[in-house]
């Protein structure tokens, strides 16, 4: 008995001594040229560590840029940058850092979905404002009252991908083979709608987990269900064998895939059996003007997918700041009321009242000798 | 019916790249008696040595096949000596082997992580593609038909090994009975770890081949071995013909899995036959 | 300080799983791998009930334990038949398949997507939305599991597990049915362990299944053996210092992604060690 009063007593010593230094917390003394600073969640380490790269270094140059204009009000703009790994518990703890070690009102992440609803709860319950520049799973639209992105929705990528097949390539009968991830199963569940409804058939749908890189077995059942196209899902570690795997089996119809082929590594590995694939990407209006400035800051002028609305979301979050300062809250109202032109990923920016962005503009690329190209 | 074909080619190209790791976990669990779960990074370290000499060295692949098959020999043999030899000296149970198997896994897996990352690698350049073969419908690449008849001669070499060699009636007089084999005047540790170098070089070889074919990733390490095991107690556990035939059963169940249920299904069939022969033959299919 | 009431939270989830694993592992000699599974299923029911049913949350939590109760005795009663080795290998097969389970039955899990947007629990209108007050929760798990388990050692059903450890065989013949002792202390530990996945749910407010993997099962196994098996106390420290370890690692201002690459080779390396010089652990009482 006295052994387990003994642990009591410490217990409660020890979370009384937390709650007074917890108390003790110096409160931020704001001067007039101390930096504002704001939160970066995006996957810097692992499978997608080319996406959080490569927004992270165009968030680099816009901070640049907008300090070099004179900051925010003369206050210099600062970013945190936390790597969210593409999954949910790394992104909340990274989330969690931010909001409750570094205090930023806003947060530009995450990239993936994952990341974002993650995160999500903890910003609505401490009022934090978000503004994802990459989820595009279709639950961020109802993430909550503070979360924001200016990256569209999946339900575009695959809706725009069915039209795109039926009206502009003129195939009725497509193969769906996706990974099983939000991202795979999102989209790929839009298109069957879509291209249903347009009067197309699905003959065949097959799909794979995420680390599978054997897909032999499926591509077998989609060569025999004799697709016009194959809508081919999938990330880079899956694409590879699977574009490879299917040249093999002489599966030699047009390839359709996600904005996960705007990789590089892709079309670099599987040489000449990528010529003529074609995969849908979020354009981004003025990508090139990103492009050159970050082939002076990184050597290449390689923008991939989310880069520029993460561009822009730091010249839409300085401007907002300019006006309101950086109450979290009036963040978040102002947003609402943004209409924001001249972005790099779009020629105007608005968002509705579940904070997704406002329309969405896709293009088609076609990879011909190892590059990708928007299509003619 | 040419569906059908493909999906037996298919098979059976999968069964082969399981045999390997199969195989040479079966023939060191005939004599170490413990799960050595450490094979799954010298299964890996084939493909990462292969990678590691044609593309950082820029040397020519059959170099880079026998440095993969000679590192991967290596390791294992450290690990054995490192390891497990003195853990076994000791008198120590199989669940502390095992445990420091889990341990070097765990710590092999990760340090591959940070060598390579932890993205997906090809072994070969899309410039040297290999050839396809079409036989009607159905295709089969050059690296296919070189894993499934390597599977195949490994398999009848180590019958004629351990049945005619010398070498392979030691091995199996350990298996039978260390200590008697030790009394009988038998040099257990030497000859335990050449079996070791033997088996490694195998796993070795099966991760340079899947790789070929496959390409590698860490993950796939974990994966493969547990399915090696599970091939090898379907075989009947320590038989290594029998691990031979267990992974073709495997592959096949997988494949047939995938065909009439879907892809999503692949690994739960995989686990399902681990659960369903340890419940219901753990002694395997072929008679002891 | 925030800071320190995080680190303090998952310290106390990590030791609640730590001691419900150990009361398995510690008291039957059998390593279980699929302690993960049980913690995801305590934090997915607890989830789920709390943003589906609108149930309150420490409802749900009860629920979760007594859905890996079930869990747990299907599975166990199937385990039960396995020795050692062959034990670990069905307890890493039905983690793999609930794993499956969550990742594929998108309607009710969520997916690969999980579940996010968990409320923190709220009782009789105390709320422990603030990570004080949560920590303070977790503390007072913690401390009632510890109690739990001491107390269960304590009873002539706890004498009887250590019986059936040292020598099952013995105490068999004096007619206990030691096969039902072994599934009551499985259940136990995986209903504590669920009790962890819940407060886990409520915590991080988001779940998905890469927290249920083999990588977690095998982190609870080295706060084991570093602290001690079978002793409730060595739970606790091994956890202490493998949390320390994570702490010290993220400190020394590597790149997370090898950070976390390096713990997993500590880990590994901590494993080995431990097997050649402590293999009962720094105060534990049992050898493997």
């Amino acid at each position: 008995m006295g052994k387990k009063i003994g642990w009591a007593v410490v217990i409660i010593i020890v979370v009384v001594l937390i709650v007074i230094l917890s108390g003790s917390k110096n409160q931020e003394g704001a001067t007039d040229k101390s930096p504002i600073t704001i939160g970066f969640v995006g996957p810097l380490n692992g499978d997608l560590a080319n996406l959080g790269l490569n927004a992270k270094s165009a968030v680099e140059i816009a901070v640049d840029e907008v300090n070099g204009a004179g900051g925010i009000n003369g206050r210099p703009l600062q970013v945190i940058y936390e790597d969210g790994k593409c999954n949910g518990a790394d992104a909340s703890q990274a989330g969690n850092k931010l909001i409750n070690v570094d205090h930023v009102p806003v947060i530009l992440g995450g990239a993936c979905s994952g990341e974002t609803l993650a995160i999500a709860p903890i910003a609505e319950q401490t009022k934090t404002t978000m503004l994802s520049y990459c989820s595009s799973a279709p639950k961020v639209t109802e993430a909550g009252d503070y979360i924001f992105r200016d990256y569209p929705s999946d339900t575009y990528q695959g809706s725009y991908g069915a039209k795109f097949v039926k009206e502009q390539l003129g195939k009725t009968k497509v193969a769906i083979l996706n990974v099983k991830t939000d991202w795979g199963d999102g989209i790929a569940g839009v298109f069957k709608k879509s291209f249903t409804e347009m009067g197309g058939t699905i003959v065949a749908e097959e799909s794979f987990e995420q680390t599978s890189h054997d897909l032999r077995a499926q591509l077998a059942k989609i060569k025999a269900a004799k697709p016009e196209l194959v809508y081919f899902l999938s990330y880079t570690d899956a694409s590879i064998p699977g574009l490879k795997q299917a040249a093999d089996m002489k599966l030699n119809v047009p390839m359709l895939g996600g904005d996960a082929w705007d990789d590089p590594k892709i079309w670099a590995d599987v040489g000449t059996i990528g010529e003529g694939a074609m995969y849908t990407v979020v354009s981004a209006a003025h990508g090139d003007t990103l492009g050159a400035k970050l082939k002076a800051k990184t050597g290449s002028e390689e923008v991939i997918a989310c880069t520029p609305g993460a561009y822009d979301g730091i010249y839409i979050l300085a401007d907002i700041m300019k006006k309101v300062g950086t109450d979290s809250t009036a963040i978040k109202n102002a947003l609402y009321q943004t209409n924001y032109k001249g972005g790099v990923s779009s020629d105007e920016i608005k968002f509705d009242i579940n904070g997704d962005v406002v329309g969405a503009n896709y293009v088609v690329k076609v990879v011909k000798a190892g590059m990708a190209a928007p299509m003619e | 019916m040419a569906l059908v074909l493909q999906l037996v080619v298919a098979a059976l190209i999968t069964g082969a790249q399981y045999s390997f790791l199969a195989m040479a976990f079966s023939l060191q669990y005939s004599v170490l008696k413990f799960f050595n779960l450490s094979l799954a990074p010298v299964f890996m370290s084939g493909a990462y040595i292969f990678i590691a000499v044609t593309r950082f060295l820029k040397m020519p692949a059959l170099i880079g096949f026998c440095a993969g098959i000679i590192g991967a020999a290596l390791l294992g043999w450290l690990l054995h000596i490192c390891i497990y030899e003195p853990l076994r000296k000791r008198g120590s149970s199989n669940m502390t082997l095992l445990v420091g198997a889990i341990g070097a896994m765990t710590a092999l897996q990760a340090f591959t992580i940070i060598g390579f990352g932890s993205e997906y690698q090809s072994l070969q350049p899309a410039t040297s593609q290999w050839h396809v073969f079409e036989f009607g419908s159905i295709t089969i690449t050059s690296v296919q038909i070189v894993t499934i008849a390597v599977s195949i001669l490994i398999f009848l070499s180590l019958m004629l090994i351990s049945r005619k060699t010398l070498f392979g009636k030691a091995t199996r007089a350990i298996a039978d009975d260390e200590e008697v084999a030790k009394i009988m005047g038998l040099n257990t540790n030497k000859h335990l770890n050449k079996v070791v170098l033997l088996s490694s070089a195998l796993a070795g070889l099966g991760g340079i081949l899947v790789g070929l074919d496959l390409g590698m990733s860490p993950g796939y390490g974990l994966t493969s071995i547990i399915l090696a095991i599970t091939a090898a107690l379907i075989g009947g556990m320590g038989i290594t013909s029998g691990a031979f035939l267990g992974a073709f059963f495997l592959s096949f169940a997988e494949t047939a899995g995938v065909g009439f249920l879907g892809g999503e299904w692949k690994a739960i069939i995989g686990f399902s036959m681990l659960i369903l022969f340890l419940i219901f033959k753990p002694q395997g299919i072929l008679k002891q | 300080m925030s800071y320190l009431i995080n680190l303090a939270s998952i310290f106390a989830i990590y030791a609640i799983l730590a001691i419900s694993m150990n009361s398995i592992t510690g008291y039957t000699g059998l390593v279980t791998l699929a302690h993960a599974a049980f913690y995801g299923i305590g934090a997915y029911t607890t989830a789920l009930l709390l943003i589906h049913g609108g149930v309150n949350f420490f409802v749900a939590m009860l629920a979760g334990i007594f859905l890996a109760g079930v869990v747990a005795l299907l599975i166990g009663s199937v385990m039960s038949k396995f020795r050692g080795d062959y034990y670990i290998l069905g307890s890493i097969g039905f983690l793999y398949i609930i794993n499956s389970i969550m990742k594929n039955w998108d309607s009710v899990t969520g997916g690969p997507l999980g579940v996010a947007g968990i409320t923190r629990p709220a009782l009789f209108g105390v709320s422990f939305a603030e990570n004080l007050p949560f920590l303070l929760l977790c503390l007072t798990l913690l401390i009632l599991v510890y109690w739990l388990a001491k107390w269960i050692v304590s009873t002539p059903f706890g004498r009887v597990l250590k019986a059936i450890r040292e020598d099952e065989e013995a105490i068999a013949v004096f007619g206990y049915r030691t096969k039902h002792f072994k599934l009551l202390i499985f259940m136990i530990g995986c209903g504590m362990a669920a009790l962890a996945g819940g407060l886990f749910a409520g915590y991080i407010r988001y779940i998905d299944p890469s927290t249920f993997t083999i990588v977690d099962s095998v982190f609870m196994l080295a706060c084991i053996i570093v602290g001690g098996l079978a002793n409730v106390r060595g739970a606790i420290l091994g956890t202490a210092i493998l949390v320390m370890i994570i702490e010290f690692s993220r400190l020394i201002g590597l790149p997370a992604d090898v950070a976390a690459q390096l713990r997993e080779v500590i880990y590994g390396v901590l494993l080995i060690v431990m097997m050649f010089w402590r293999p009962q652990g720094l105060i534990g009482e049992y050898k493997l």
